[in-house]
């Protein structure tokens, strides 16, 4: 019963000044699903890049289906019989899937490419997993799902009996999620075991048999999954009980509509949208991925040239045609993808928060260097944003430092109405029940919040009422502001 | 610890520095010649049309751009002033020839704004666009050496002294003084450096980064023009090929200073000390009398050690992470 | 019909090549002198003396990089196997320059892949310094190749179609059988796919990536010798422009700057199409210094639309559609 498959003996790292595992112990069973929760920060990836021979341990043990060993690279991970796969796929664009699952290992026999063979081989991999892609295809051409399991066909392809996933479902849609965790337990039934890395904790209760929770960087508690809770989970994640995992508002709504948007097109992806939002209100905006959601609210800010549609903004009418003027009329937007399109990353926090208003911080067209640094400030404080100083670069703050600080930009922006795109997407719980705090707080304030997001009870838990969109076209509406609205009502809307 | 640690990548930003002050102190012993006073001002006066057009290839580089056509864009300026003196006089002239560099860069940053480019992209439209402008300079001044001005105050620019101070140095030194301050402490700099941080996010930020994509080339161009006119004031001619390699020099001084390919990070004073660097490696392989076949040796060896040398800074990334 | 849209299709997306019909056409029929068994056999030697080099550079530009030093080593090589000849015979002449070449292109590959300094700068520096090269071997001066059998090589024709372009050919079918039968050809395209994925994959990457640069610098000797053999004489200058022309060819064919993606026969569509504008601008006698800007606005025209229709098609991606389900 007790069959080890993997067993890391008091694993510790140290970086430059800061102890990113302490004496990690962790043993998974053969053919079980072991998940590791912890907040970002918590040394899941550290303690995985250990194990992929990125890094190195200061001091620890590693074995691997019963033998010490000392991975250095990727490829003696591979040797041992472990694979992982991470958040960023490990894919070349470029190429093709057949090639990508065996990528410099293409050669069988001889110097000359079998071709055919490797695409067979390939075809039957994916076949294995119940993947039906075409082998020939680049890439670049599927989708992040496809990826996913090009992914795993690649792992499995190596002989792995253990495969870690990082985060395998933070990008994908409910139904390509499904088909993933068919795809794990079927993994499962074939003895292969799987390390599952998530901040979802429906996912991990779902699929897990067991659970380990690391806590700044240590392992705080292992459990098997029927005998812990939710609630005992993410209060070890977050070393404190969790009374809500959503925050109750104190204001409400106001009647005074800030901004209407009528009839807005952009072929092929919306077709005829209005909505209105009110002073106050939280906005929830649902729908399968590709119903238009994030093309709505680029084409709300001016990111995307709309074919036709008017906004109104305090009843005045405003023609949005580039993201300087959304911004000029009071209209923010936190994009889905916060490293490439929120922030520059490799800037400090203080000139990240400026980048709106840069104007403000100019006098005679020099840039107040010290304004602008007290203005970082301010708000690095205001948000609990944890950082050496605002001159930090922006690449080394967590997930969730990062999406504070762009939210410190649109605060800075004064802007009145937010347009919020999957806002807590990869973020780790405590800091998701900030930015939902966050969220109410600016409501009170009177702004109006548009809020996008694929977890359904997140939409559910904060908005005041709910759009549901559905092939680029509105499919409901539905009041929310005493939140009793029910997931069923709007999957089946949103399903159309 | 913590503090120990901040010192050493203190350190290694100098690290260029220290490479370029080991490099004189070498010279001067190798070569008593070499830290004469009239050296030196001669040093001054043959780095600076090299400088300011490292100046402007600051900007396009900061914003992830490059540009192979300024060489090109120097010549056909340096002809315009010195052919159009006699109708125009000086001053008109160097307007007119500021204006040609200016359309150059005009013609370049509405392409690579337009599409959008990438690096890669910058560097085919570039050549592409070298191309066409050497073209039309040897269409216009049919290829033929156009004579230096007869105008003492035009010859001054790139001979004269002011005090015991080059004209073309203290031409420089502006002009780096210029584009440090603009790129340091100004919003338009700040825009620019934002451009190259993060094209996309900085558009969703309200930066119009079109505009800026295409001003820095129309910045580089208008540099180009001020060295063509240092230069053939200097040379006291033009000739067909006078801008020859200097967009790969000016290249060359930007990255050796440090600035990366990518964009968004660098700045003029890593500029200036790549200038500097190449001046005096040029210089100091002058007056050791090696051929000038030799220099060309030594010269590619000498940037590549350099850059080398300073190559740590990039490993920075390492440890911060966790 | 179907046919017929396939083919329709096939055009559409070789623009490139579907131009240079049409303009072969039109030359064909505006200038005599351009479509002569002379004047095509000499386009074709043009073809392969470019050609060579430009196989070299694709390879490096599928990995990911490009080399300025080409053209140079072009000039570099022609003036040393000019000088060996004469004092060590043909064969010992042609394999000391190929073996000076591959040591050189070692020397850049090392630099860039183990010091990890910029391949920019490093073939900047090694331009210059293949130039200074080149230079010092004659002392600024070319010098003849008095040696028949190697200039044979040059002058030598198969049934009006030149011995140069044959080698070219050769080696351009030895380079496609490498690039899309070996693992070595399949992992230079890994690692200019994506550098990280190739790393994490298990692949050498810094032995690719120098072999990257030797594969570079030895197609240019090569290059560079048949130069010598042809004009029959090595020239300390001859190369340095080609540099530019070559990655020109590689990239209008359709190889992409940010490598991973592209293949030979491609290179070959370039070259010929940059070859071609020049043998027919002289055809059609144009002046030299207006078929320089020609030749620069097609690059620029080529380069624009190319990318500009690369970023239309991205916006238009729709994602995939799909449920919410009841378990969140």
């Amino acid at each position: 019963m007790d069959d080890i498959v993997l067993e890391m003996k008091h694993i510790s790292k140290q970086f430059v000044g800061v102890k990113a595992l302490d004496d990690v112990s962790l043993s998974v069973r053969r053919g079980e699903v072991h998940a590791i929760c912890g907040e970002n920060g918590a040394g899941k990836s550290t303690l995985m890049k250990i194990l992929n021979g990125i890094y190195r341990a200061d001091s620890g043990e590693i074995w691997l289906n019963g033998k010490l060993r000392n991975i250095q690279s990727p490829e003696e991970a591979h040797k041992a019989g472990l694979s992982i796969i991470f958040q960023e796929f490990n894919l070349v664009d470029t190429l093709s899937v057949a090639e990508n699952i065996y990528l410099g290992r293409l050669r069988e026999k001889g110097v000359k490419l079998n071709w055919r063979a490797i695409e067979r081989r390939a075809e039957e991999q994916l076949k294995n997993i119940g993947a039906e892609i075409d082998p020939r295809i680049a890439v670049s051409r599927l989708s992040v799902s496809q990826k996913q399991m090009v992914e795993i066909a690649k792992a499995l392809s190596y002989d792995a009996n253990v495969i870690v996933m990082d985060e395998p479902s933070a990008t994908l849609t409910d139904k390509e999620a499904q088909k993933l965790f068919s795809v794990i337990s079927d993994l499962k039934k074939k003895q292969i075991t799987v390390i599952y890395i998530s901040h979802k904790m429906d996912e991990v209760f779902a699929l897990s048999d067991r659970i380990t929770v690391l806590r700044d960087g240590v392992a705080v508690s292992t459990a098997a999954t029927k005998d812990t809770t939710r609630r005992e989970v993410i209060a070890s994640m977050v070393g404190r009980a969790m009374e809500n995992e959503y925050p109750v508002r104190q204001g409400r709504r106001t009647d005074e509509t800030v901004m209407r948007v009528t009839h807005i097109r952009r072929k092929p992806v919306l077709h005829d949208v209005s909505f209105e939002v009110k002073k106050g209100e939280i906005l929830g905006i649902a729908g399968l991925v590709g119903a238009g959601r994030t093309e709505l609210v680029r084409a709300v800010f001016g990111a995307d040239p709309v074919s036709e549609g008017q906004i109104e903004i305090k009843g005045v009418q405003k023609k949005i045609k580039s993201p300087m003027d959304a911004i000029k009329n009071g209209v923010a937007l936190v994009n889905e993808d916060r490293k490439e399109l929120g922030l520059v990353l490799k800037f400090p926090i203080a000139e990240n928060i400026s980048i709106c208003k840069i104007g403000s911080i100019v006098r005679k067209g020099f840039i107040q260097r010290k304004q602008e640094n007290r203005i970082a400030e301010e708000y690095t404080g205001k948000l609990a944003i944890k950082s050496t100083s605002c001159r930090q670069k922006c690449v080394f703050l967590s997930g969730g430092n990062q999406q504070k600080v762009v939210l410190a930009k649109w605060l800075y922006a004064d802007a009145d109405i937010l347009l919020l795109d999957e806002p807590t997407r990869g973020i780790d719980v405590g800091s998701k029940y900030e930015i939902y705090k966050w969220i109410n707080r600016l409501a009170d304030a009177g702004k109006a919040v548009v809020m996008i997001s694929s977890e359904l009870p997140e939409i559910l838990g904060l908005s005041d009422r709910i759009l549901v969109l559905h092939r680029g076209k509105v499919a409901g509406e539905f009041e929310n502001e005493d939140k009793t609205a029910t997931a069923e009502e709007i999957m089946s809307c949103a399903i159309g | 610890m913590e503090k120990r640690q901040k010192k050493k990548t203190d350190l290694k930003k100098y690290r260029m520095l220290f490479i370029f002050l080991g490099m004189i102190v070498l010279s001067a012993l190798v070569n008593d010649r070499f830290l004469t006073v009239k050296n030196i001002a001669n040093i001054m006066r043959q780095i600076a049309a090299n400088g300011i057009l490292a100046c402007g290839m600051t900007f396009v580089m900061l914003t992830g751009g490059f540009d192979l056509s300024v060489g090109a864009t120097l010549t056909l300026a340096g002809g315009t002033a010195l052919t159009l003196q006699p109708y125009m006089g000086v001053g008109g002239a160097i307007a007119a020839a500021l204006l040609v560099g200016a359309l150059c860069g005009c013609f370049n940053g509405v392409i690579l704004s337009g599409i959008k480019a990438g690096s890669g992209e910058a560097f085919m439209i570039t050549l592409g666009s070298q191309l066409v402008i050497f073209g039309i300079s040897l269409l216009v001044f049919k290829a033929k050496f156009i004579p230096g001005s007869k105008s003492a105050v035009y010859n001054a620019i790139g001979t004269g002294n002011l005090g015991w101070i080059p004209v073309p140095l203290l031409i420089f030194a502006a002009t780096a003084a210029i584009a440090h301050v603009v790129l340091a402490y100004t919003s338009l700099g700040r825009r620019i450096y934002l451009t190259g941080g993060n094209y996309e996010a900085a558009r969703l930020s309200g930066v119009r980064v079109g505009f800026y994509k295409m001003l820095v080339y129309v910045v580089v161009g208008v540099a180009a023009a001020m060295s063509a006119v240092v230069l053939t004031s200097r040379s006291g001619g033009c000739s067909s090929d006078i801008g020859k390699g200097y967009e790969l020099d000016a290249i060359a001084a930007v990255m050796v200073g440090g600035t990366s390919t990518d964009g968004g990070e660098g700045n003029i004073g890593r500029t200036i000390l790549g200038v500097l660097m190449i001046g005096v490696l040029n210089n100091i392989l002058n007056l050791m009398g090696m051929s000038s076949f030799n220099q060309m040796i030594a010269k590619g060896i000498v940037v590549i050690l350099a850059v080398w040398l300073d190559g740590s800074r990039k490993t920075d990334k390492g440890g911060a992470e966790s | 019909m179907k046919i017929c849209k396939s083919v329709l299709n096939f055009f559409i997306r070789e623009k490139i090549l579907l131009a240079l019909l049409v303009m072969f056409a039109v030359v064909s029929a505006a200038a005599d002198s351009f479509f002569t068994v002379g004047n095509l056999s000499n386009l074709l030697i043009q073809v392969g003396l470019y050609g060579v080099v430009a196989l070299g550079m694709t390879f490096a530009i599928i990995g990911g990089d490009f080399d300025l030093g080409a053209g140079p080593m072009v000039s570099f090589s022609s003036m040393a196997v000019a000088l060996l000849l004469g004092r060590v015979g043909v064969v010992p002449a042609i394999l000391i320059t190929l073996f000076i070449a591959f040591c050189l292109g070692l020397c850049n590959g090392l630099l860039v892949a183990k010091a990890k300094i910029n391949s920019f700068i490093v073939t900047f520096g090694s331009m210059v310094i293949l130039q200074g090269m080149a230079l010092t071997l004659g002392d600024g001066s070319p010098a003849a190749t008095n040696h028949p059998a190697f200039n044979q090589i040059g002058a030598l024709q198969i049934g009006r179609i030149s011995f140069i372009f044959i080698i070219f050919m050769v080696l351009l079918l030895a380079c496609h059988w490498i690039l899309r039968y070996t693992q070595f050809g399949r992992n230079i395209y890994a690692i200019g796919g994506n550098y990280e994925v190739a790393r994490s994959s298990g692949i050498h990457v810094d032995f690719y990536k120098a072999s990257l640069f030797v594969l570079s610098a030895v197609f240019a000797a090569v290059g560079g010798i048949l130069m010598a053999a042809r004009v029959n004489t090595g020239h300390p200058t001859i190369g340095d422009d080609m540099t530019m022309t070559v990655i020109a060819g590689v990239v209008i064919g359709g190889t992409s700057l940010s490598g991973g993606k592209g293949n030979v026969w491609r290179t070959l569509l370039g070259i010929f199409v940059m070859m071609f504008l020049s043998n027919a601008f002289d055809a059609l006698v144009i002046q030299p210094y207006i078929q320089r800007v020609i030749k620069g606005l097609i690059i620029i025209s080529v380069v624009a639309i190319d990318s500009y229709s690369k970023t239309k098609i991205d916006v238009g991606d729709a994602g995939v559609l799909s449920k919410i389900s009841k378990k969140l």
